[in-house]
């Protein structure tokens, strides 16, 4: 549990005279679930697009197992293993709900361009492996059947579980998600739990998620950071962070000391 | 493999249909108007590919299309190379000069690749009526020896026709192949959302960039097969209204499926033919039936035949 897969180090992100990261440190121990929270508008999305490379950092160093990752593009970090859900879902709404997850094995279906010309066995071999992968995912996540539909005219909670089959198809060792259980109902979110909890203990994937539910993040989180105002206000586990001053103040929005 | 079983049956049948399609004309000279709806189609489905799949524009399809034709043409007539050759360099060269463009374009987001191909369009519609020694300018270019491969010599319209079939049906079978493997599943992902697609490790410049090559080198191919089958090219059959022509193909035929851009290119090829019998308002009928096809088949011909079908089952 100690040693960190994911390791930032003062990270600052400025847009344009706005600091929306200010030297955020931020480490995510191997296997853990770790959460981060805060106000609106404390950085926290900002913080996962620096990790995956959607937003760039003007200083500071992200470590993931061991490399500097904070120069790479979003799709070499994402084969190196750094994988996320969205906010906004980003759901592939023209392909079905199979090949969606199909896509997110991207980097680990492996056949040339004549392979597919050619139908070859060996494209034959590959895309029975990855669509016995993809499903395999998807009746993990909860979604045993559909797999036929287009993406869109699933309902918004099943698309939520469709987002997650597609980021752990790519085999990651880090999943990153935004607001999981936003538009969630409590059932819903009460699933999205112990899927998560599955992730970690079955799949043996880091999870780190930004999330605004105060009961999902308490129930599940082994570390939670805090964020306000683009700073790091507390690192600890729930209970911890539950009983630290400033995060208190923080969020009733009273002064530091008070 | 089932939808690889469908794709086999539907391209047997396409392609039967084709052959036996010149038995049923009753004037010769709507074997020409076949062979080029057929060349027309080869280009249309690969514009479709980086149109319809990977959602990106290109307005100088006509372009790399009349490029392949000239050098073809050039080669082979002024230098008195071989027709394969010449056939081989013109291929070559179109998807040289398509990987020059997408480089710098494809990595920027946004409609650089449509504003990029659009000038490139002009340039060389302006090269090919200004390089008069070259290119024989504005009044086009003449003597062009007609195809033969391997010591077979395509005389007879009839033989081209089979001969355009032939290539559009490989063309078809190698992008339905292509759009269900996972080089298809990366291009329709670039599609609907570029964030999704880099996260499922896609290097979405590279994957433009390759899908654009790739579509002009299809209008290379048509291209060649034009030069050498007419005997005569002029730069008017290369310039901008045709790229904007080879676009409206791929849309009104549909830009979801692969058999959308075959179903539009003929469509837009023979329609002036039926509409020459009303002489005067031969434009004003073709804006028309545009108008309508859009207004009431908003997913293409093919979408909406799809669509018929799904209602009567």
């Amino acid at each position: 549990m100690d040693i960190s897969i994911l390791e930032c180090q003062k990270v600052t992100v400025r847009f344009g005279g706005v600091v929306a990261l200010n030297r955020v440190n931020f480490s995510v121990p191997a296997k853990s679930i770790t959460s981060i929270i805060g106000p609106n508008g404390a950085g926290k999305t900002t913080l996962i697009n620096a990790i995956t490379g959607f937003v760039s950092c003007s200083e500071g160093s992200i470590c993931f197992n061991g490399q500097d990752i904070s120069k790479q593009p979003s799709h070499e970090r994402g084969r190196a293993g750094v994988v996320r859900t969205f906010q906004n879902l980003e759901i592939f709404s023209n392909m079905t709900v199979l090949e969606n997850v199909m896509t997110g094995r991207h980097r680990l279906v492996n056949y040339s361009f004549f392979d597919c010309l050619f139908k070859t066995p060996r494209y034959r071999a590959e895309e029975k492996k990855c669509r016995q992968k993809a499903g395999e995912l998807l009746e993990f996540v909860g979604l045993p059947d559909r797999w036929d539909v287009p993406a869109g005219e699933l309902p918004f909670g099943s698309q939520r579980l469709l987002e997650l089959a597609r980021a752990l198809a790519g085999d990651p060792h880090l999943l990153l998600l935004d607001e999981p259980a936003a538009g969630l109902n409590i059932r819903e979110t009460r699933q999205l739990a112990q899927l998560i909890q599955r992730i970690r203990d079955q799949l043996g994937i880091t999870v780190a998620l930004v999330e605004h539910d105060m009961d999902l993040v308490m129930s599940i989180s082994d570390q939670v950071t805090v964020l306000s105002f683009g700073q790091v206000i507390a690192t600890g586990t729930p209970l911890e962070v539950q009983k630290n001053p400033e995060v208190i103040a923080a969020y009733l929005g009273g002064e530091k000391e008070a | 493999m089932n939808g690889f079983k469908r794709d086999l049956l539907t391209i047997s049948l396409f392609l039967a249909g084709m052959l036996l399609l010149p038995r049923c004309l009753t004037n010769e000279y709507y074997v020409n108007v076949l062979i080029i709806s057929g060349l027309n189609a080869i280009v249309a489905v690969g514009l479709n590919l980086l149109l319809g799949f990977a959602g990106q524009i290109s307005l100088g399809h006509a372009a790399f299309y009349g490029l392949a034709a000239y050098t073809t043409s050039i080669l082979t007539t002024t230098y008195n190379l071989p027709i394969i050759a010449g056939i081989l360099a013109g291929i070559v060269l179109v998807g040289l000069v398509a990987y020059l463009i997408g480089i710098p374009t494809l990595k920027l987001s946004g409609h650089y690749l449509a504003m990029a191909t659009l000038g490139f369009g002009i340039i060389v519609y302006i090269v090919f009526n200004e390089t008069i020694e070259l290119t024989g300018g504005p009044s086009g270019f003449v003597g062009i020896p007609r195809l033969s491969l391997f010591g077979y010599s395509f005389d007879s319209d009839l033989s081209y026709y089979y001969l355009v079939v032939f290539v559009l049906a490989i063309v078809l079978m190698f992008s339905l192949n292509l759009i269900r493997s996972r080089i298809g599943r990366a291009l329709r992902a670039i599609h609907t959302s570029e964030k999704a697609a880099q996260i499922s490790g896609i290097d979405i410049a590279r994957y433009k960039l390759f899908i654009f090559v790739l579509s002009a080198i299809l209008a290379g191919i048509a291209g060649v097969l034009y030069a050498h089958y007419l005997e005569f090219i002029a730069p008017s059959s290369f310039g901008f209204n045709h790229s904007v022509l080879l676009v409206t193909m791929v849309v009104l035929g549909g830009m979801t499926n692969v058999w959308g851009a075959v179903a539009g290119a003929f469509f837009l090829t023979m329609l002036p033919e039926f509409l020459r019998a009303f002489e005067n308002i031969e434009f004003l009928l073709y804006g028309f039936i545009l108008i309508v096809c859009m207004m009431f088949l908003p997913e293409g011909i093919v979408g909406g035949i799809q669509k018929l079908v799904r209602k009567l089952t």
